[in-house]
């Protein structure tokens, strides 16, 4: 049986010094496997962020080990993280993060000219492809400010998938939009798992089963709920 | 041009005129780093050998009675002392006709084409000018808001106001510039400040040792035991001043005037160079 896309184990996280000592993750253990699509659930301060903090390798374990695709990532230098980021993880933000003097098919360019994915040529072709399967092919040349805030969460996941990773992270992508764009962009998450990557969303909607195959519900930084979907996504 | 290029050239764009001020901020503090750097460099090599040129003294003595010619034959005979001269200041006053009034410094010399001591170079006019007439240092002729052939009225502590020519200006490389100390240096000889009805007696010994000029203890040593020559010579030492040997006596004002200029300048390239970082947009 091959070993989980994800392992945490006995992952802990602290903040602040020992006299006013903080814990946001307390003793995580956790498998999440390939192609599934995890909904993570909680009050604020329950250790959502922290938890994608830590997967995205922005931040590290006090104490713990985190795998992911076979790579201990809590071991990295922080140089090292950077280049693995860049490979392996896209990042999906409340608030889009759209460099605002590019326009959307420079803005999925941009990811592949830092890691150096594709060749030159290659790259808008794919920014295109991208732009075309979430829809907004006809936005690929307009700058992020003159689309409306669905059409900016879609570029911004078409730039998350721009170097092909195979982790999605989305950080309450669904925050800044109206609530039938937000149940769009869900489901476009959601369906990313079909394609074979695995998705972490965290999100503040309530029915997340029937959009995600799992979902994780965390409270004062510990797992209070791990359920699988008794529904098929629906294609 | 790759995507990151086009995001920093688009990112110039959209922000012209800061980006234009940034650029102006860094050309301007460069500039002065360059130009302190290389004022620093200059100041540090050609003062220094500017001072030592003018033969410096390597002590002033004081003395109760006058330096006559006799006894400065005398002292110039003295085996530990290469050379020597005498003169004398005079603190006074340059009047202006609105009636504003700023501080002068007379240096009084026997004649001021033979000193052998603390010589000061002709710059413009006549050298070393008749009597009756005064030079004026080059940096303080803006002081006296008067030119070369022009008369300034100069109020002496015992003649009072006296109208005097100024016959031409010198360079003496021992003194401060004027406008720094916002005082005018005067150079005139004794027969000027006699015919002007000033009375004065040279009873400022200057002199040059021989040995270890650079060293002050060697100076200060060489002066404790000339003041018992001199006073069986009848004239004794009421003051000796021993100054920082072969250093520009504002030698340390000047470096840390364009330390702290250089300071400011490359601060301000500092602060340039963090407006240029925090402008672009990452």
């Amino acid at each position: 049986m091959a070993a989980p896309f994800i392992q945490l184990r006995g992952v802990s996280k602290h903040y602040g010094t020992t006299g006013r000592r903080f814990t946001a993750l307390h003793d995580l253990t956790l498998d999440i496997g390939r192609s599934e699509s995890v909904a993570v659930v909680g009050r604020s301060g329950s250790g959502k962020t922290t938890l994608i903090n830590l997967l995205t390798g922005i931040d590290t374990p006090s104490s713990g080990e985190i795998t992911i695709g076979g790579q201990r990532i809590d071991r990295m230098s922080q140089e090292q993280l950077a280049q693995w980021r860049g490979r392996n993880v896209g990042i999906v933000f409340q608030f889009f993060q759209l460099l605002p003097t590019l326009s959307v098919a420079e803005n999925i360019m941009l990811p592949m000219d830092f890691c150096n994915t594709f060749p030159v040529a290659q790259r808008r072709p794919r920014a295109m492809s991208l732009l075309e399967r979430l829809g907004i092919a006809e936005q690929a040349d307009k700058v992020p400010a003159d689309l409306s805030g669905g059409q900016q969460q879609r570029a911004a996941i078409a730039r998350a998938l721009a170097n092909d990773p195979p982790l999605l992270v989305a950080d309450e992508p669904t925050g800044n939009l109206d609530s039938v764009t937000a149940r769009d962009v869900i489901t476009l998450l959601a369906r990313l798992a079909d394609s074979g990557k695995t998705v972490l969303t965290v999100t503040h909607e309530t029915q997340t089963e029937e959009t995600f195959t799992r979902t994780i519900a965390l409270a004062d930084g510990a797992v209070v709920r791990d359920s699988r979907a008794r529904i098929a996504v629906p294609t | 041009m790759t995507t990151r290029w086009t995001k920093v050239w688009r990112d110039l764009r959209a922000a012209e005129g800061r980006i234009a001020m940034i650029v102006a901020a860094l050309a301007v503090s460069l500039s002065a780093v360059v130009t302190m750097l290389t004022a620093f460099a200059i100041l540090r090599r050609e003062v220094p050998h500017s001072y030592i040129a003018s033969n410096p003294a390597s002590a002033q003595l004081y003395l109760d009675t006058e330096v006559t010619d006799s006894l400065l034959a005398a002292v110039r005979t003295h085996p530990s002392i290469l050379e020597a001269d005498r003169g004398t200041t005079i603190s006074a006053r340059l009047r202006f006709a609105s009636g504003e009034r700023i501080p002068m410094l007379l240096f009084v010399v026997p004649d001021l084409a033979t000193l052998r001591i603390g010589t000061v170079h002709p710059e413009t006019g006549q050298w070393p000018g008749p009597d009756g007439t005064i030079l004026i240092e080059r940096s303080a002729i803006a002081l006296t808001r008067a030119a070369v052939g022009g008369r300034i009225d100069v109020e002496f502590p015992t003649a009072g106001r006296r109208s005097i020519a100024i016959a031409g200006t010198v360079h003496d490389p021992g003194v401060a510039p004027a406008w720094q100390e916002q005082s005018v240096y005067g150079y005139v000889t004794a027969r000027t400040l006699t015919a002007l009805g000033e009375p004065m007696t040279f009873r400022q010994l200057k002199l040059v040792v021989r040995d270890q000029a650079a060293d002050e203890h060697a100076i200060d040593s060489t002066m404790r035991a000339l003041a018992p020559w001199l006073a069986a010579r009848n004239a004794h030492v009421i003051d000796a001043r021993v100054p920082p040997p072969r250093r520009h006596p504002h030698q340390s004002q000047m470096n840390a005037v364009i330390t702290m200029l250089l300071a400011f300048s490359l601060l301000g390239l500092l602060l340039g160079a963090n407006l240029l970082t925090s402008s672009a947009n990452c």
